[in-house]
């Protein structure tokens, strides 16, 4: 075990940090429309003419290839300098596109992944159904073969960004008389078909980036198909580890901020007792020491699913319990924001703004649901890693 | 950076958890009040003849000359087998006086060599948070202290808040043996004399309280895998309903829970000890952290264990309770947990 960086990792870790420097927008990221997602994708187009797009695609498919250590430092860098997050090009670029790396045949991988890592294009997810959450697999929205393509019928839910999104990647049931998993495919969406609708969803965070999709009829070409038709739980699976492991090692990063901002909130702000700053409250300094302990060990523990990655090469069922320590320790810093703050709390300051405590902590209840609920995580940690009995 | 450990390291962990389960002595049987543990001497000697107590020590002040992060694979073995007698305090005084017969205090070497091949036997003294945050040579009035595992010891550990002094065991009168919660620990009240001087001092510039908290949270981490391995092998044997029952999601998560406490306690005290070690500007928070959220983990583990096992984890037959027990009087020995999270608010956050 050691902390070391290599000379190489010191070098690189100064190339991203000159980069991100001269190139980080200076203007808050629009949290809505059309204007949300022009945003994002001048963001990603930046990125991608400085070299920095798809950083975990490999270099054959136009991405930096790195490695995960590299990977990690990026993300390090990429919190230190304020830049913005990634938005509603998530799922192109941390979902979407590695599956076609995957999965997908050279046409497919040919047509989009330049046009994902460009930020010409926003890909949305289409997994959940309204009878489909945790039990995924139990998905209904009909394909039928017509001819060369697939016709769809059916609704998805909990889609984030489809109202701005280009491209959709689809789970349907093609088979609905093989057992449930064998019988799903795994399709990309044209989000402009004739049959789509999206209605957006509001939640208690007050955003308005999720939505459902009802499909009627909608018409898919067949050479959409990313793996074998009644193949796509495969085609799925091959990048839900992805998600759970390194794919949100960046909000891990952001965590850590999160916490000491609030320790430095807490030294400013009247406490309590109306007299003193909040720091000196003891149960508030004891709550914030634990939270900061917290995050110092979800920190180590990265660092250890990091290692082990790059041993074995994938993040296994261990990434389960980096997710669910990462979900439940982000929504207790935001619970005791809200002590911290005492009545400011009240004043609802929009997800991700500056001082936006109290939308931060109502999305914060997300966390445990959304990437697969901590119930999910735990009967994963219980099953693959202590052998219990399913 | 690489937080895993190596295939050496590998090996000092399965050497130490063979040693272990070898060589310690059976639980003591039920009695309401039981007598004070006596001092297993030649336990003591086969572990210093393994090199545990100058295991972190450079070689040229007798040590072994491994890191701080060999020394929590060990302690980290010797809280899952919840390992008796004055394991830290030899450790601990062993550096005291080995850092202090470098920096010149006469007869202080001589004494880390007698500790590190358990010639003399050191225990550990829990001041009172006030008295200990006193700077050494800052104290007017005799403090009651609380010993632990003194028994035939020759020197008494004390960490302060700045220091940590190494006493002999004379300096300290009026003992009152007492029946500690945990069975297998010797506990007793006694008083440190006002004109008592330390045979060796070491400042905090040499990180030692950092060390401390870190080898004492390894031990608690080792508690924590304990008592989640005990609680998984259970739930997966013991059948209610016609069925395992880690099948229900009641117990299965509380496992889960358990399962994710030891690792994220773990990466941290193998991340803390790197610190540490590496001189790291944010030292002593990351130690404090890596106690806070070990201690936290043993408690809760042995909890869950406790109920995980139903009636058999309440008797005293089940190994359960003692890692309940274990956990409180490390808590107590390292000053209170509470005290552990007001250093920790008190510093500067980690380096990011």
């Amino acid at each position: 075990m050691d902390l070391q960086f290599t000379r190489e990792e010191h070098e690189f870790r100064d190339e991203v940090r000159t980069w991100l420097r001269a190139h980080v927008p200076r203007e808050e990221r629009p949290r809505d429309g059309q204007v949300m997602r022009d945003f994002d994708l001048a963001w990603q187009r930046t990125q991608h003419d400085g070299g920095w797009a798809g950083i975990s695609w490999p270099s054959e498919y136009g991405g930096r290839g790195l490695s995960t250590m590299q990977q990690l430092i990026w993300f390090e860098e990429y919190a230190l300098a304020g830049a913005p997050w990634i938005g509603s090009c998530f799922v192109g670029i941390n979902h979407g596109g590695p599956t076609l790396i995957a999965r997908g045949n050279e046409e497919q991988k040919a047509y989009h992944l330049p046009r994902i890592l460009r930020g010409e294009v926003v890909w949305c997810q289409g997994f959940s159904e309204p009878q489909a959450g945790s039990d995924l697999a139990g998905l209904q929205a009909r394909a039928v073969i017509d001819g060369d393509e697939l016709v769809v019928t059916g609704t998805k839910i909990w889609t984030s960004f489809a109202n701005v999104s280009d491209w959709q990647e689809l789970l349907v049931r093609t088979d609905p008389d093989a057992p449930k998993h064998k019988g799903i495919t795994w399709v990309i969406c044209d989000m402009r078909s004739p049959g789509i609708e999206t209605r957006p969803i509001p939640t208690m965070a007050r955003v308005s980036e999720f939505c459902e999709v009802f499909y009627d009829e909608v018409r898919i070409p067949l050479s959409n198909v990313v793996g074998d038709i009644n193949d796509g739980w495969s085609v799925a699976m091959s990048t839900l580890s992805f998600e759970r492991g390194t794919g949100f090692m960046a909000e891990i990063i952001e965590l850590s901020r999160f916490v000491e901002d609030l320790i430095a909130e807490a030294k400013t702000r009247t406490g309590p007792d109306g007299r003193r700053p909040a720091i000196n409250d003891d149960e508030l300094a004891r709550r914030l020491a634990m939270v900061r302990a917290e995050a110092a060990s979800l920190r180590a523990m990265t660092y250890r699913a990091i290692s082990r990655n790059e041993r074995k090469g994938t993040p296994g069922p261990e990434a389960s319990m980096l997710r669910l320590l990462f979900s439940t320790t982000l929504q207790r810093i935001f619970r005791l924001a809200m002590d911290v703050l005492g009545v400011d709390a009240l004043e609802f300051r929009p997800v991700r703004s500056r001082g936006g405590w109290s939308g931060t902590y109502m999305r914060s209840y997300a966390s445990t649901i959304a990437g697969g609920t901590s119930e999910i995580q735990r009967n994963i940690i219980g099953e693959r890693l202590l052998g219990l009995p399913r | 950076m690489d937080l895993m450990p190596s295939a050496e390291q590998d090996e000092i962990t399965a050497s130490v958890s063979a040693f272990l389960t070898k060589e310690l002595a059976p639980q003591p049987r039920f009695a309401e009040v039981l007598p004070p543990p006596a001092l297993d001497r030649p336990l003591l000697t086969r572990m210093a003849e393994l090199g545990w107590f100058g295991l972190g020590l450079p070689e040229q002040l007798g040590g072994v000359g491994y890191g701080l992060v060999e020394e929590v694979l060990v302690f980290r073995e010797l809280g899952r087998h919840s390992a008796p007698g004055p394991l830290l305090a030899m450790c601990l005084g062993a550096r005291v006086a080995a850092l202090a017969g470098a920096a010149g205090t006469a007869g202080a070497a001589d004494i880390a060599a007698r500790i590190m091949a358990a010639r003399a036997v050191v225990g550990w003294a829990r001041l009172p948070s006030e008295a200990a945050q006193r700077p050494t040579g800052d104290r007017s009035e005799p403090v009651e202290v609380m010993l632990f595992d003194t028994t035939g010891a020759d020197y008494v550990l004390v960490m302060g808040t700045h220091d940590a002094l190494l006493y002999d065991a004379t300096a300290f009168r009026d003992r009152h043996a007492a029946t500690c919660l945990d069975a297998t620990v010797a506990m007793s009240r006694a008083v440190l004399l006002t004109n008592a001087a330390p045979v060796a001092i070491v400042g905090g510039h040499e990180s030692i309280g950092a060390r401390s908290r870190v080898l004492a949270a390894a031990f608690a981490v080792g508690m924590a895998e304990a008592t989640r391995d005990l609680s998984a092998m259970y739930a997966t044997q013991r059948e209610q309903f016609g069925k395992p029952i880690g099948v229900h999601q009641g117990v299965k998560h509380r496992c889960a829970d358990m399962a994710v406490r030891a690792e994220a306690s773990f990466a941290l005290a193998c991340y803390a000890a790197l610190v540490v070690d590496g001189l790291g500007a944010d030292a002593a928070m990351q130690a404090d952290a890596a106690l806070a959220v070990a201690l936290d983990a043993a408690q809760r583990n042995a909890a869950d264990t406790v109920q995980v096992h139903g009636g058999m984890g309440f008797t005293w037959e089940h190994a359960a309770h003692r890692f309940v027990e274990r956990t409180h009087v490390l808590d107590e020995m390292m000053g209170g947990s509470r005290r552990v999270l007001a250093d920790l608010i008190s510093r500067d956050g980690p380096n990011l």
